[in-house]
């Protein structure tokens, strides 16, 4: 197989960059560690076979690979405790300058994160592309499943995201 | 009229609405509580999940930032395969967890050399290890590399044993090449200008004891054997900044040497080359390599920039990418080391350093 060209390349890093940082940018929250993520993503298509497909492959394929990647960040942040993690942050801001509103909302925010990181891959992923305004068929192709299946990762996974993030407000 | 739905197609029917599943949750309670409750499950997550959406104009790149991501990326991308200490440079302070799988797939790629398929020599009999002192490239499908690696299999290597890599350093930044030659006890090479940073690796020893337990697969024969691999001292004089690929970076490093403890090294090798963590293509190249005692195998990415085997000051070296300036890296097999000549520039101009350095 040829390798990507430079070319063809950098038409696809435009394209999908931006995209890529904002997805990134819901998982971790962080803007740099957002860069970071989405440029792995592009690294990644440079030395994989998915580069040679279609727009459509190519985009749906970077958007798993991002997805997961920033999951696998926000994992590894807390892996051994996220409820420490959402409380520990919440402690932190509790004692900061930011206003009451501020805080609860950023409770919001690291509870919903911690929740992600907790389900199955799959299941995040389909709901931060469902949630980000994917197609199912968008979905489908990222996660390499049928068209049909996408409601069962998406049924299952808000399920699963629902009982812990309420877990993790107990 | 159908038959009662699952969640499944509920959920589906809240993004797509379904004239006929419609009529049917007109006339049945149980599908409409079941569709209630996946709408509140939907409901919840999507309020959730906007709030992490970044505010307007928060996350506006403008062109000048994807260009220089876009810069960037295009560097790493060739030379990151390439260049482990550049990898190292740019992100410090890799995590114990995946310090301990790269040590192991070090491991593993090195050992994949060591045996041949058929007999050995009376010499390597004799002298059980492993000492490396040719380069031969092997190709890698990097998407199955970083696909065998994931976390499955970092857990996977990490439960072959215990790792010891208590008494290997961290690359440091050093004053000036004589305190890189104290710190790696190896001759610096030659540098045709003072570099920006030198860096320096003390050599140290990676200790990894196999244990036969919950059934990771460890042969009965090899439980408590070790294999020691002595991670050689290096040297990097780099020009340019450290905090993301150097735009030149002349290096060296002293010999590999790999040891078996409690077992053969051929034992060893097997084993660790019936690991489902290496891609079957890279266990089979690796098991054809003949000179296995000394034959540093250099993983070249199956899609990456090109390479040749070339001479270099009369030794044999590999040169990888082209002249276009976006990346190139060579390295030369010297008589008790591998120097490295790499960075943001062509590869001629790569191969007229190396032949100084």
């Amino acid at each position: 197989m040829a390798p990507l060209s430079d070319d063809r390349f950098g038409e696809v890093f435009r394209r999908n960059y931006p995209r890529l940082v904002g997805l990134a940018r819901r998982v971790l929250g962080d803007a740099g560690e957002a860069e970071d993520a989405a440029q792995e993503a592009m690294l990644a298509l440079r030395t994989s076979p998915v580069a040679e497909r279609g727009d459509d492959e190519v985009t749906a394929w970077l958007s798993r690979v991002v997805t997961n990647t920033s999951l696998n960040r926000l994992r590894s942040r807390r892996r051994a405790d996220v409820r420490a993690q959402v409380v520990g942050a919440r402690d932190a801001r509790t004692l900061s300058d930011e206003p009451g509103d501020e805080v609860v909302v950023a409770d919001e925010r690291d509870r919903g994160r911690a929740a992600l990181g907790v389900l199955p891959e799959r299941q995040a992923t389909a709901l931060l592309l469902r949630h980000a305004g994917h197609s199912y068929r968008e979905i489908a192709t990222a996660l390499g499943v049928a068209e049909g299946s996408v409601g069962v990762l998406l049924a299952r996974g808000e399920r699963a995201f629902r009982r812990a993030h309420e877990e993790m407000t107990r | 009229m159908i038959d009662c739905a699952d969640s499944t197609s509920l959920r589906a029917h809240l993004d797509h609405a379904d004239a006929a599943l419609d009529a049917h949750l007109d006339g049945c309670a149980a599908c409409t509580g079941l569709l209630r409750s996946v709408a509140a499950d939907a409901g919840f997550t999507r309020q959730a999940l906007a709030l992490l959406e970044p505010a307007a104009g928060d996350t506006e790149l403008t062109d000048a930032d994807v260009e220089a991501a876009l810069a960037a990326v295009r560097s790493q991308a060739a030379l990151a395969p390439v260049i482990p200490l550049a990898a190292s440079l740019r992100r410090r302070g890799p995590s114990l967890r995946r310090r301990v799988a790269l040590a192991g797939a070090a491991a593993v790629v090195v050992l994949g050399v060591a045996v041949t398929p058929a007999g050995h020599s009376a010499v390597a009999q004799v002298l059980d290890a492993f000492r490396g002192q040719r380069l031969q490239p092997v190709t890698v499908d990097m998407a199955a590399w970083a696909g065998s690696f994931d976390d499955k299999g970092v857990q996977a290597m990490a439960a072959l044993g215990e790792i010891d890599m208590s008494d290997l350093s961290e690359p440091a930044e050093v004053a000036d090449v004589a305190a890189a030659e104290a710190l790696a006890g190896i001759t610096a090479p030659t540098l045709g200008a003072a570099p920006d940073h030198v860096i320096a690796l003390a050599p140290g020893t990676v200790r990894l004891v196999f244990a036969a337990r919950n059934g990771n697969g460890v042969p009965a024969e090899l439980d408590g054997a070790a294999l020691l691999v002595d991670v050689p001292g290096a040297i990097g004089a780099i020009y340019g900044p450290t905090d993301r690929p150097p735009e030149a970076l002349v290096g060296r490093s002293g010999p590999l040497v790999i040891r078996a403890e409690g077992a053969p090294l051929e034992s060893i090798r097997s084993f660790l080359l019936t690991r489902q963590e290496l891609p079957a293509d890279l266990r089979s190249q690796l098991s054809a390599i003949g000179d296995w005692r000394s034959t540093i195998p250099v993983p070249v990415p199956l899609d990456g920039p090109g390479w040749k085997e070339v001479k270099v000051a009369g030794r044999p070296a590999i040169a990888f990418g082209d002249d276009s300036g976006l990346g190139a890296l060579v390295l030369r097999q010297d008589a008790n080391g591998v120097t490295v000549v790499g960075g943001r520039i062509s590869v001629t101009r790569a191969l007229q350093m190396a032949a100084r350095a």
